[in-house]
């Protein structure tokens, strides 16, 4: 079953690693939407809907946790799975996350194969698809 | 005097174990010798990136890399195989290895403290004005395809 | 059901869905575990180092693998020959560990583990588990008809990474 996710992260860097990761998983991805911050992810999710949005903390003009208190009073948007991509590994943090009732909390740096679980986890029903390219 | 040799310790500290993990992890970058801690850069061009911090504690987190380095960083985060890395993206993958470093480190430092990180500046091919006068201690990280030169400097905190 | 043993250096290939592939005394060496659950090839690399250009004369080529970076290419390109469909792979490893003898190498458990990931994540492909690290030692066999990929260490329970593939290891 594909699933369309969106990234939101001020770091195009960031966003390549885990589209790439997204993709190797064998995750079956229909679309892609990324948002350079959370203005940005809001505008983008006007007129459509995700099936898992991942953000980080970090970023200029809407942060992370504007974007997911913003999204918990849309009644369209508020039960899309959020997982938090953050280097903040304080306690603070992750309680005032949990609070806002996040999906997921990834604290970086993190493996490809960790991210990949769990967006499984997050996701029912996201299963492998077959990857065409082949390599090595 | 106690105290800023006691800051400068646990900002060493905090990035001996912060740089491994973080290049490890996501650089797929090992380190090939001990780290030297006291070791400034050199003069001459090398990239550079900043990450400055507020809240719990104030200060900023830098790093140094020549450009061979910085291109094989930038190679292995973007999983880039038969291209060479474009500047943006150098800037942007050592921007985001400062950024990591800076929050892993702090995450160690006070993990009960609460931290804003700023959006790195990065600069490539750029001469660091005394390297050797910084109010902190360098450390030379080497790695298989060069040098990292890792300094975080704490100002103050709450 | 044959046991095929794969010495240190070393790759082989299960030919007979019957087999298991068996490498023992993995110290700061990895194992690098290949299966398709499908054409039921599988594949296991012993190497000992990251990268062969720390080698000189012609030892790279004449052992190639001995290296993660000659060697892993090696391993998926055979199983690709046999029938395996990498899209269908089941990826696994082990070893690692920090040894008092390193050969002159730092770290070189470490390193070999960062080599092997660094190689996997640019060939896109994404490991189903693994078990590293520690100060022991470790003996692996990967079954080719079930995929089971289970690491041995003395005074210690038998981890099936097939069946708990989360990762596994001690941090040193």
């Amino acid at each position: 079953m594909q699933k369309d996710i969106m990234i939101v992260d001020d770091s195009p860097a960031m966003r390549s690693f885990i589209k790439r990761t997204v993709v190797i998983g064998g995750l079956e991805m229909r679309r892609c939407l990324e948002a350079g911050n959370g203005e940005e992810a809001l505008t983008l999710l006007r007129n459509d809907t995700v099936d898992v949005i991942l953000t980080d903390f970090n970023m200029p003009v809407m942060d992370g946790e504007q974007l997911v208190q913003n999204l918990r009073v849309d009644e369209r948007l508020r039960r899309v799975p959020v997982i938090v991509i953050s280097t903040d590994s304080t306690r603070k943090r992750m309680l005032s996350l949990q609070s806002l009732g996040v999906h997921g909390y990834l604290c970086k740096p993190f493996t490809p194969e960790r991210l990949a679980r769990m967006l499984c986890a997050a996701v029912p029903g996201w299963r492998a698809r077959e990857i065409e390219e082949s390599f090595l | 005097m106690s105290e800023v040799n006691s800051l400068h310790e646990g900002a060493s500290a905090v990035c001996l174990a912060a740089v491994p993990e973080v290049l490890e992890t996501m650089f797929f970058e090992s380190i090939a010798e001990s780290p030297d801690v006291g070791s400034p850069p050199p003069s001459g061009a090398l990239d550079t990136s900043r990450v400055d911090f507020e809240g719990s504690a104030r200060g900023y987190l830098v790093l140094a890399s020549p450009s061979s380095l910085s291109i094989s960083l930038a190679e292995a985060f973007l999983a880039l195989e038969d291209q060479c890395p474009s500047a943006s993206d150098i800037e942007f993958v050592l921007g985001e290895l400062a950024n990591m470093l800076c929050g892993s480190a702090l995450g160690r430092f006070q993990p009960d403290g609460s931290f804003r990180l700023s959006t790195p500046m990065t600069h490539l091919a750029r001469t660091l004005a005394e390297p050797s006068q910084t109010g902190f201690d360098w450390i030379r990280f080497s790695l298989d395809n060069g040098p990292l030169f890792v300094g975080l400097e704490l100002e103050a905190f709450e | 059901m044959g046991l095929v043993v794969v010495g240190v250096g070393d790759c082989r290939h299960a030919l007979d869905g019957s087999d298991t592939l068996v490498t023992y005394a993995l110290g700061s060496c990895i194992a690098v575990g290949i299966w398709d659950p499908v054409s039921k090839v599988t594949g296991l690399l012993h190497f000992m180092l990251p990268e062969s250009r720390s080698e000189i004369g012609a030892s790279a080529s004449e052992h190639p693998y001995r290296y993660a970076d000659t060697g892993t290419p090696l391993l998926f390109r055979k199983a690709y020959e046999l029938g395996a469909e990498k899209r269908r792979l089941q990826v696994y490893l082990a070893g690692g560990a920090s040894v008092v003898d390193d050969g002159g190498f730092f770290q070189v458990g470490k390193r070999n583990h960062t080599a092997i990931r660094k190689l996997l994540w640019k060939a896109g492909v994404l490991v189903h588990g693994e078990d590293v690290g520690g100060t022991y030692p470790r003996t692996v066999r990967l079954d080719a008809s079930s995929g089971t990929f289970v690491i041995s260490t003395p005074g210690k329970v038998d981890i099936d990474l097939k069946a708990t593939p989360s990762i596994h290891g001690a941090k040193d």
